[in-house]
């Protein structure tokens, strides 16, 4: 996947960045808490959560802190940070400008 | 105690939407996959269950234990690899597909799309060297008996044949995976509850027609080394004695001389060659074949028993036709030389523009043809090889 590609951010790749916010997670972790968050709304398959980690980790988004038998645990990096942030004012950006052609 | 089963997986890596479909069939019917080996399953039997199977194709090798972990937690189980995909399953009714956004399926997709492409050009390329090395465009022009008649030519049938089985399933394979690219690169999920039984029948007559072809090139390749096959070269200078075909002394007895010295001193020069070989195969009791090269005179002659009046029939057909291709006028000597061809069933005479002349003879399974360019006339011996045939 190129770079480019995390320019937009799918949902489920906009999730998982947020999960990293408060805590290193485990990919286990990440779909819990995502499904808890959207209460159910986003639910994502393990397919999906693994290629994105898989992905994320090789265009340097997150990296491992730790690794306790099975339980392989990840961290946001600097450049996940900026392209979460740049995903969360885009998304701002779109919401502000739907909000202002509905006044209109 | 616990019983375990083996079944044949009637399906190619590629199929594998087919697959997880007869997988979820074989569950209900009480047959659990417990492991795979090539085109084997092993399952474990028990009560018919409503399972769920997924087959994915690897993306990053086999199921590491992250993976894996991550699947369970999402209630997926992983069962094991077969090939290039990993299968998994599912007794939760609930538990999400395993690709929930078509562009990290997508992004999943790409080893395995990569890895077909560069297979199928592999495939594609050995398959085309092949069949090139092994037979030329103008054997298979020429009929089937010419063709047939080379050296190996039954493994070398089998071989070709068992080629053409294994580039159709190639072909398919490209075609299906061509398909998933299309599928992949449009953002389409994963198809489930596709039917596969059409794909599980043909994919067993393909193995079987594949089976019984390669069972037949062992046999073709077991005769062929059996055959009796005898080469007399010139570097044996053995006396090669044949009652037939005519040999070079009978008509251009000069020419032989330098052969004869040759053959009778054991010296060789260069502008002097002498070979002959002897053998049979399936189309022909019996094939003998003389090639005379001295200074300016060439000789071949060629004698053939077929197995079948048929065939003899059928191989001077498909010889003649050859010579008619390349501008070359047959005169039928039953027609103008009658009476010295009486007893034969064909007789043939051409002479090339190069001063090449040729000559084919046949009765019943019985043929004789030569070629000859010297000094003497064919025709003016067409005794002699009337005498030898019949």
């Amino acid at each position: 996947m190129s770079k480019k590609a995390f320019e937009t951010l799918t949902e489920t790749m906009f999730y998982v960045l947020m999960s990293f916010n408060r805590r290193d997670m485990c990919g286990t972790e990440i779909a819990s808490y995502v499904n808890a968050l959207t209460r159910g709304r986003v639910r994502m398959g393990p397919g999906t959560l693994y290629t994105i980690l898989s992905n994320f980790q090789k265009e340097g988004l997150v990296e491992k802190t730790s690794s306790q038998g099975r339980k392989i645990t990840y961290t946001i990096t600097n450049k996940g940070r900026t392209v979460y942030e740049n995903e969360v004012a885009r998304l701002k950006q779109c919401l502000a400008d739907a909000e202002s052609e509905a006044q209109l | 105690m616990k019983t375990t089963v083996t079944r044949f997986i009637p399906f190619l890596i590629h199929e594998f939407e087919q697959m997880e479909s007869w997988l979820c069939h074989m569950a209900s019917r009480g047959f659990f996959l417990e492991s795979a080996f090539w085109l084997w399953g092993t399952f474990e039997k028990g009560s018919p269950r409503d399972r769920k199977y997924r087959v994915i194709p690897k993306a990053f090798g086999s199921a590491g234990t992250e993976e894996k972990e991550i699947y369970a937690a999402s209630g997926w189980h992983y069962v094991c690899a077969k090939g290039d995909v990993n299968i998994f399953y599912t007794d939760n009714k609930t538990a999400p597909e395993i690709f929930t956004d078509s562009s990290t399926f997508k992004s999943h997709l790409k080893r395995y799309v990569w890895l077909s492409l560069l297979l199928l050009a592999v495939i594609l390329f050995w398959t085309f060297k092949i069949v090139q090395g092994i037979m030329s465009l103008q054997d298979v022009i020429n009929g089937p008996v010419t063709f047939l008649i080379e050296t190996g030519a039954l493994a070398a049938t089998f071989f070709i044949l068992l080629i053409i089985a294994a580039l159709v399933s190639v072909l398919r394979y490209f075609f299906k995976t061509i398909f998933i690219i299309y599928r992949s690169a449009r953002g389409k999920e994963l198809r489930h509850n596709m039917p596969y039984k059409n794909t599980a029948l043909r994919n067993r007559l393909e193995l079987f027609s594949i089976l019984i072809l390669a069972a037949g090139l062992v046999a073709g390749i077991l005769v062929s080394h059996n055959l009796p096959y005898t080469v007399i070269s010139a570097d044996k200078t053995l006396a090669f004695r044949s009652g037939r075909p005519v040999m070079l002394k009978e008509i251009d007895p000069e020419s032989w001389k330098k052969v004869q010295r040759c053959i009778d001193s054991e010296a060789w020069s260069e502008s002097v060659d002498y070979s002959a070989d002897e053998y049979s195969d399936a189309l022909f009791k019996k094939i003998v074949n003389i090639c005379t090269d001295a200074d300016d005179t060439i000789f071949r002659s060629d004698y053939y028993e077929a197995r079948h009046e048929k065939i003899a029939a059928q191989f001077v057909k498909e010889n003649l036709s050859y010579y008619v291709k390349q501008g070359n006028t047959i005169c039928d000597l039953k027609k103008f030389r009658p009476a010295e061809t009486t007893g034969l069933d064909y007789a043939g005479y051409w002479e090339e523009d190069d001063g090449y002349q040729h000559l084919c003879l046949r009765v019943g399974t019985k043929i004789e043809t030569v070629s000859y360019s010297g000094s003497e006339k064919l025709l003016e011996h067409l005794e002699v090889f009337t005498d030898d045939i019949i």
